[in-house]
């Protein structure tokens, strides 16, 4: 059975315009199970954790990465599959999963086939796709997505004026205890495989390491051309950057800096980044990336 | 491998493990069983079973242990390279070098020993006559 945690908020409440389409869609296939909504913030981990205690083998996030990441932090050390309907305005792990829409979804979920991928944690935060500092952390709240023209043109011209006030930082990372490396940086991206990662590598998410992303002071030209290609994965690829593969990072700026997971800013630097020791258990496409 | 820019970009298909740009100081010990890519500063000692390759901005101040190495960038230290070390023109080496092929472009600068280790091939490695000794017992009795 099925337990479908319903997030009103993700995607600029578009959960209700598709509410009765969807419903009715999962019954034709057999896989209607019970629904919840979440209300406010840290309730779908709750949730999660609620389905599970009624026996749930299946726990369906329905909305964006930030419903998601609130999800897994609800399903660690438990055998349950985690599926997903993505209606957020961020969907870039589902899109690596191979699940391109919610009619799509529906489908995926029907077949329910499962694959096993690594968890990045910090503290007692677990994500599944990745963690920023710098530019990525401190513009999240300043996305223009799923607005009228209007908003969109005065939402970026905040970000604008934000970004040419943005200052690269100074950061040190300790690496398996092994090596350091110290760097002025624009942002720090931590990924787990090919999860939100510009770079086209053949690691999988289930290799037990993480990607640390370095991309480095950039001048003002490039910064504002940033911004505006802040999803274009492509642009990311003509910029100066470091790559690491490791198991554990310890990240050190000299002030503290914002820590965005999974897109929502969580904490501060100091932090420490490693691959967990549990899997998440995920029900992915055939049409998936790894 | 590199491109003449400042800085280093990721080409199509980059199989790189670790990559060290430009604005980087690394300090410890590189150790890796892909790629290694460096454009920035090293110190301390890198190794890996694949490939080493050293960009025109590269400061290394570290002994470097790999299959294949290329170095581009200034290197202090000495370098051993399981098949081969190409030292191009804009390439600084300061160290002893070992390998089983070396490239030395025009204008590259080298100080220090070189030894050419001579690769094994497998051939070498098995008889290329056979002796009485070497031959099966069943042809022996035959003889006998």
């Amino acid at each position: 059975m099925y337990y479908y945690i319903l997030n009103p908020a993700a995607g600029g409440g578009r959960i209700n315009k598709i509410q009765d389409r969807l419903k009715s869609r999962l019954k034709e296939l057999g896989i209607a199970g019970e629904f919840v909504k979440s209300i406010g913030e840290g309730d779908v981990t709750k949730l999660a954790r609620l389905g599970i205690e009624k026996g749930f083998k299946t726990i369906v996030a329905v909305g964006g990465d930030g419903t998601i990441n609130e999800v897994i932090n609800g399903l660690t050390n438990t055998n349950v599959a985690l599926g997903i309907i993505p209606i957020g305005n961020s969907n870039e792990l589902a899109k690596t999963l191979g699940i391109n829409d919610w009619q799509a979804a529906c489908n995926i979920l029907a077949a329910r086939k499962i694959e096993e991928v690594d968890l990045g944690k910090i503290g007692k935060k677990f994500f599944v796709t990745s963690v920023n500092i710098g530019f990525e952390a401190e513009s999240s709240g300043l996305r223009y997505d799923d607005q009228n023209v209007f908003q969109k043109i005065k939402s970026f011209q905040k970000a604008f004026s934000w970004a040419t006030k943005y200052k690269s930082q100074n950061a040190t990372l300790f690496f398996d205890d092994k090596y350091s490396v110290e760097t002025d940086f624009f942002n720090i991206q931590v990924s787990n495989g090919q999860f939100v990662n510009f770079l086209k590598h053949g690691n999988l998410p289930q290799d037990n390491k993480l990607d640390v992303i370095i991309l480095a002071k950039m001048p003002y030209g490039k910064t504002l051309k940033y911004l505006l290609n802040t999803r274009n994965l492509d642009e990311k690829k003509k910029l100066s950057f470091s790559l690491f593969r490791t198991k554990r990072v310890l990240i050190k700026t000299p002030k503290p800096a914002d820590v965005a997971i999974d897109g929502l800013v969580c904490g501060k630097t100091p932090i420490i980044c490693e691959v967990a020791n549990q899997k998440l258990k995920v029900i992915v496409s055939k049409k998936r990336k790894f | 491998m590199f491109e003449k820019k400042d800085e280093l970009h990721l080409e199509e298909g980059n199989s790189a493990e670790t990559i060290v740009g430009t604005s980087v100081k690394l300090k410890g010990n590189l150790i890796s069983n892909g790629d290694i890519t460096i454009d920035g500063h090293v110190a301390g000692d890198i190794k890996t079973k694949s490939g080493v390759f050293i960009g025109p901005n590269a400061n290394i101040l570290a002994n470097i242990k790999a299959k294949d190495i290329e170095i581009s960038g200034i290197v202090q230290g000495n370098i051993e390279a399981k098949d081969k070390l190409e030292i191009s023109e804009t390439g600084k080496v300061f160290g002893d070098i070992a390998a089983s092929i070396l490239v030395v472009s025009p204008g590259a600068i080298f100080t220090g020993k070189c030894a050419m280790v001579e690769p094994k091939y497998e051939s070498e490695l098995e008889p290329i006559l056979e002796t009485e000794e070497s031959q099966p017992l069943e042809e022996k009795k035959k003889k006998k």
